[in-house]
């Protein structure tokens, strides 16, 4: 039977439409464009890939996956909202393309290449989900199928990873002459783990390897896996399950995705399904489905987008407020979350010694860590992705404050007994890790703007300063920069409270410091 | 009412296929009218599974599952049949299509459904003429091959008024035999030299002996159908006449052929400097040409450009496009 064709409708071009100038171009192809499709006539045309990938996602939400629930919000004039309920909380109706997230993660995830966990009730679509990111990867459905791998108690690492010959057991004089039956799905560009959390520790380590280094060994046997998109499921986010996932596997997940819950007024389009025998997988147009190469160019271009440096300044002031924490240690570089984490002290009697400070504005005060090197990476990647995938030119400040919690859920953890959790205001932030997110980066978006730091910063002056470079440069300019060095870092310190950002600045400050008195020991030695 | 031989073994050959696609628009459309959809069926697709029978009749299976789809949109959205706003589009399927049995056997979707948005589009837009297209249509048939029918589509489309896709449809006459283009555009002698005075001129008609062009009237109120709310006011800007009708901006594009209006933005009339064209007791001056006016000089706005002069008054909702050409 041929496909339904509302299963096979795409949305049209361009699901973005950008603003048009003035100017009026006429193109007489425009005729012959209308409410009836003409496939075959568009044979050979190519679709921008920001374009295909829309296309895709609008496929995904309008057909294969009903998730009515837009809570990646744009607007591009003032929204329109309404206060609801008791509690007074607000209803969005926002004025620009917005995006449900359960659709939205898993396509940025394909197009980083990152990895991304569904989490959410048995029967909420994830494994679906995670099945269409396959299929739009260009694999059949049966192979995407079998490929999937399903976490349970009794996963030894040869059931994930591959088996050895059983001849060569026997025969092989050597370990390297064992050969190794790896496992398909290690090749394949979307790899999906469904129940991860199900999975026995000791292969959740092999796993681990696999998700971070991209290869698989087995009794001294290597097998390089190609670069892939990875589509986790678990039912929940904190690594509960038959085993507990072990801390550098939960590390190595990139964004964390909630399927929200289902909306009994979209039971119609259940019925469809039920009826006509469907399942989206089977109908994924073959226009949205990328092939290898176009994964490749896909990657590329988001790589390419650029963030503009006032975007990453604010993207910079916001880690800046997580990691300090001035009771930790003695020596300065040492005062940090992490020092108190690796020293296994119990982290109430060190925040009870921290005084003085205002713990109620301060972000910091609200986390148990800071940010790693990773997380950022990630952030970074899948800002860009954001841009990319709205056809931005560049990453836009909204870009990343809409993206940035669901890449920092699970990775920067609240301390449920900070001052701002007890304001009856802030309650619903110790459940809805989202909405506490995005309201630390507004408040640190706030400070930013007080502190002026678009037009007033000298820190960022110095530093632009010192990467163009040190050539030609005398002793005089050096000296008198490192006068400048030490006078900010004076008023920096004088009668001031330490807060994260401060923190990172006077180290910055110091690292500039230290940079120019070694070059001036080098001018020295040099005469 | 009962169909031809060529549809209804087709319809039932693919019975639980059609039933299937007819009952998903049915759900997801709650006003989807069966009896509408039955009606185009039987009046519209028919014709032209019955003549593809004739003409290719391995094809005919192809031609009514394109155009069984086809006619689910046009059912759904009421652009045909029963209830649609204009019989455009039934008058297309049945007297256009017919003559194009085979273009559209080789290319069912393609042809089907790019001549459809093709009608929808020029009924769409202000100035054009829907009825005209489909006689050229007609009448062009026999020159078609599935190859150049878009072509041949494209060029008729400027013939009956679609002005503004001038340039590409002399791109598109570029690519048809020169025998052909000259045929669409009723014109006679050499295609490079008819093609190279159509370029240079935008008033000359190659079917038209005379060097004097006809002026052009577009417009009408918003109640009548028209496109102006307010009586018009017209400006020149760099790409073309600019006209402003209470909260619309529109641009106004002409040529010998007809003329045609398009929304753009409201900065597109505010930032041009008012520059009416000059007024002296017989008329409009433009040039060394005078235009007769034939309507009350209070309340007149006028703008021109280099080969034509606009008017709009306070007393009308439409404009006067007035070819002029040094003699």
């Amino acid at each position: 039977m041929a496909k339904l064709p509302i299963f096979q409708r795409l949305s049209k071009a361009p699901t973005q439409p950008k603003v048009s100038a003035p100017s009026k171009a006429f193109d007489v192809a425009d005729l012959y464009d209308g409410p009836i499709s003409t496939e075959d006539a568009r044979a050979g045309e190519t679709t921008a890939f920001d374009e295909k990938l829309r296309q895709a996602y609008f496929w995904i939400v309008n057909t294969a996956i009903i998730s009515p629930h837009y809570d990646v919000e744009f607007n591009d004039a003032p929204p329109i909202q309404y206060r609801v309920g008791d509690t007074k909380r607000l209803l969005t109706l926002p004025s620009a393309q917005s995006y449900s997230s359960y659709a939205l993660l898993p396509l940025l995830t394909f197009a980083t290449q990152g990895k991304c966990l569904f989490i959410g009730g048995p029967g909420r679509g994830k494994t679906a989900s995670a099945i269409l990111m396959g299929v739009l990867a260009g694999y059949p459905v049966k192979d995407v199928r079998r490929a999937m791998q399903h976490g349970h108690p009794q996963m030894t690492i040869a059931d994930l990873l591959g088996n050895p010959l059983p001849a060569d057991l026997v025969t092989a004089q050597s370990m390297d002459a064992i050969r190794i039956a790896w496992r398909p799905w290690l090749a394949m560009r979307v790899k999906i783990i469904d129940e991860y959390n199900r999975i026995p520790t000791r292969t959740q380590s092999a796993l681990l390897t696999v998700m971070g280094d991209n290869y698989a060994e087995v009794l001294g046997q290597i097998h390089e896996c190609p670069p892939a998109a990875w589509f986790m499921t678990a039912n929940d986010d904190k690594g509960g399950g038959t085993y507990q996932v072990i801390e550098a596997l939960r590390d190595r997940i990139d964004v964390i995705v909630q399927a929200l819950a289902f909306n009994p007024r979209f039971l119609a389009d259940l019925l469809v399904r039920i009826e006509e025998n469907l399942r989206p997988e089977d109908v994924v147009p073959p226009e949205i489905v990328f092939s290898q190469g176009e994964l490749q160019q896909l990657n590329k271009a988001v790589r390419k987008v650029p963030i503009p440096a006032e975007v990453r300044r604010r993207m910079e002031f916001f880690a800046s407020q997580f990691e300090f924490m001035e009771t930790a240690g003695d020596q300065y570089e040492y005062l940090t979350k992490d020092t108190v984490r690796l020293s296994g002290v119990d982290w109430g009697m060190v925040t009870a010694a921290d005084s003085g400070r205002d713990r109620l504005k301060d972000i910091g005060c609200q986390t148990v860590n800071g940010l790693s090197v990773r997380n950022l990476m990630t952030l970074i990647s899948y800002s860009k992705a954001m841009a990319y995938f709205r056809g931005g030119q560049e990453v836009s400040l909204e870009d990343v404050r809409q993206i940035l919690p669901f890449v920092l859920r699970d990775k920067l953890k609240p301390d449920p007994d900070a001052p701002f959790f007890a304001m009856p205001e802030n309650a619903a932030f110790r459940v809805d890790s989202i909405g506490w997110l995005r309201h630390a980066f507004d408040l640190s978006c706030e400070e930013y703007d007080r502190l002026d730091l678009d037009r007033d910063d000298p820190v960022a002056n110095m530093s632009d300063e010192f990467a163009l470079g040190l050539d030609e440069i005398g002793g005089r300019e050096v000296r008198a920069r490192l006068t400048r060095i030490e006078r900010l870092i004076g008023e920096r310190v004088e009668g001031r409270k330490l807060y994260g950002s401060t923190y990172d600045d006077l180290l910055k400050l110091k690292y500039l410091h230290q940079r120019y008195t070694n070059y001036l020991h080098w001018l020295g030695a040099k005469r | 009412m009962s169909v031809s031989a060529a549809l209804s073994k087709v319809l039932a050959a693919t019975r639980p296929a059609f039933n299937a696609r007819v009952a998903t628009v049915r759900r997801a459309q709650s006003s989807f009218d069966e009896q509408v959809f039955s009606a185009i069926v039987t009046e519209l697709l028919d014709p032209v599974a019955a003549s593809v029978e004739a003409a290719a009749p391995e094809r005919t299976a192809a031609v009514v599952q394109a155009g069984f789809d086809i006619a689910l949109t046009l059912a759904a959205r009421r652009l045909a049949g029963p209830g649609a706003r204009r019989d455009f589009v039934d008058r297309l399927w049945r007297e256009v299509m017919p003559g194009l049995a085979r273009p559209v056997s080789e290319r069912p979707r393609a042809l089907l459904g790019g001549l459809t948005n093709a009608v929808l589009n020029i009924a769409a837009t202000s100035g054009a003429r829907p009825g005209e297209w489909l006689d050229l249509m007609t009448n062009a048939a026999p020159l078609a091959t599935s190859a150049t029918l878009l072509e041949i589509g494209q060029v008729l489309a400027w013939r009956a008024g679609m002005s503004h896709y001038r340039d590409g449809a002399l791109n598109a006459a570029d690519l048809l035999p020169p025998a052909t283009s000259l045929a669409l555009l009723n014109a006679k002698g050499d295609w490079t030299k008819v093609r190279a005075r159509l370029a240079e001129d935008r008033w000359w008609r190659p079917d038209r002996d005379s060097a004097a062009s006809e002026d052009i009237s577009i417009g009408g109120f918003t109640g009548f159908g028209g496109p102006f709310s307010h009586p018009p006011k017209v400006c020149v800007g760099p790409e073309g006449f600019v006209v402003r009708s209470g909260e619309r901006t529109l641009l106004l594009v002409a040529d010998c052929y007809g003329a045609t209006l398009h929304p753009v933005s409201p900065e597109s009339f505010d930032a041009l400097p008012d520059r009416p064209a000059a007024l002296d007791a017989k008329g409009v001056r433009v040039g060394d040409r005078v235009v007769p006016l034939t309507i009350p000089r209070q309340g007149l706005s006028t703008a021109a450009d280099k080969t034509a002069v606009v008017v709009a008054s306070d007393y009308s909702y439409d404009l006067k496009v007035l070819p002029w050409r040094r003699p």
